[in-house]
């Protein structure tokens, strides 16, 4: 019986993820308005960049980087939020082939693991997730063509002094 | 009930002969309290295969680990957990034809370092360091050249891995 409801399960999930496969995308817009979870939006014309270090190579990576999701969900007693499910499902989303698997952790009951699409010199979105037993969170970088060596340039170049993090209060805090 | 499940699964385990690998050791032991695990696949390595640096150090570490296939530690301080850990990686060693490379030990500190060969290859190099109170299980995988592995432990910050670097004078 037991088998008869795995198999049933197996194919419910096969069948539907032909017809409507769950993005990150999609994932992400749908939890963004929904009470308990925190979205928050950076595109990449947000960032501040340190005076002279706006090289041409600088601008290259800078085009190559697209935009900066963060995906937070708080778990507190009054949440209607079943976060096992959550968890399972864009464990489902990162694990469905697309994603590369880069690095995973886990630390005292925290599990962490960062995944990239695309190839080596062509990196289309890395996503990172981790988990506790207090909630999650999902950070995703989009961009076209990104590399190693433009994040790292990208990361070391920003101004974070400068960077205007207020401009987050604007932006979907729900 | 988990206790019991635990209990069984162990049990369960010699009479079903499971060939156990490095992996089964880590997914035995992953997600529990008190024990930490990394694991690093080889898309990282290569990630970085167009990064250049000036420091010859350096370049040389980001070439060896373009050889490798991945990389895993688990390390815990809960003492029933390390004897868990310890047993599991010798029965894992003896069975799995692993050779012995190097043994350390030194101010109650136990150090082995063993490895797996295909052919002529090395395919797989295994740590595993006890120090009474800690516990440190490490298994790397890929094309190892031996010779060049010991700029892991110069590069990356894992106890233990410096005892590698004394491998050549041994050779």
């Amino acid at each position: 019986m037991k088998k008869y409801i795995s198999i049933i399960a197996i194919l419910a999930i096969t069948l539907s993820s032909c017809s409507k496969e769950m993005s990150l995308q999609k994932y992400f817009v749908t939890k963004a308005t929904e009470q308990g979870f925190m979205s928050i939006n950076v595109p990449s014309s947000m960032l501040q960049f340190k005076e002279g270090e706006m090289s041409d190579d600088n601008v290259e990576a800078l085009k190559s980087f697209h935009r900066l999701n963060v995906l937070v969900f708080k778990n507190d007693e009054n949440s209607t939020v079943n976060q096992k499910n959550e968890v399972e499902t864009i464990e489902n989303i990162i694990s469905n082939g697309k994603f590369k698997e880069l690095m995973s952790m886990q630390v005292k009951g925290k599990s962490g693991i960062i995944s990239y699409s695309g190839e080596d010199n062509n990196i289309e979105e890395i996503v990172g997730f981790g988990e506790s037993e207090e909630g999650f969170m999902l950070v995703r970088i989009t961009g076209e063509k990104m590399t190693v060596k433009q994040l790292a340039k990208l990361v070391s170049s920003i101004d974070f002094d400068k960077t205007n993090l207020d401009d987050l209060k604007n932006i979907d805090w729900d | 009930m988990r206790n019991l499940a635990f209990i069984i699964a162990i049990l369960s385990m010699p009479l079903l002969g499971l060939a156990q690998n490095s992996n089964d050791i880590f997914k035995k032991f992953k997600g529990k309290e008190d024990v930490t695990t990394v694991s690093i696949s080889k898309y990282m390595f290569s990630l970085f295969s167009d990064v250049e640096t000036d420091d010859a150090d350096s370049q040389e570490f980001l070439e060896l680990v373009q050889t490798l296939d991945g990389m895993k530690i688990l390390t815990t301080e809960n003492v029933s957990i390390s004897h868990e850990v310890i047993e599991s990686v010798q029965k894992h060693m003896d069975k799995s034809g692993f050779k012995e490379l190097m043994t350390v030990e030194e101010n109650g500190k136990d150090v082995v370092f063993k490895i797996k060969e295909e052919g002529k290859k090395v395919s797989e190099l295994i740590m595993l360091v006890n120090e009474g109170d800690q516990v440190v299980f490490m298994s790397i995988t890929g094309n190892i050249d031996l010779k060049k592995i010991s700029q892991l432990s110069k590069k990356m910050n894992i106890s233990g891995l410096e005892d590698l670097e004394d491998i050549d004078n041994e050779q």
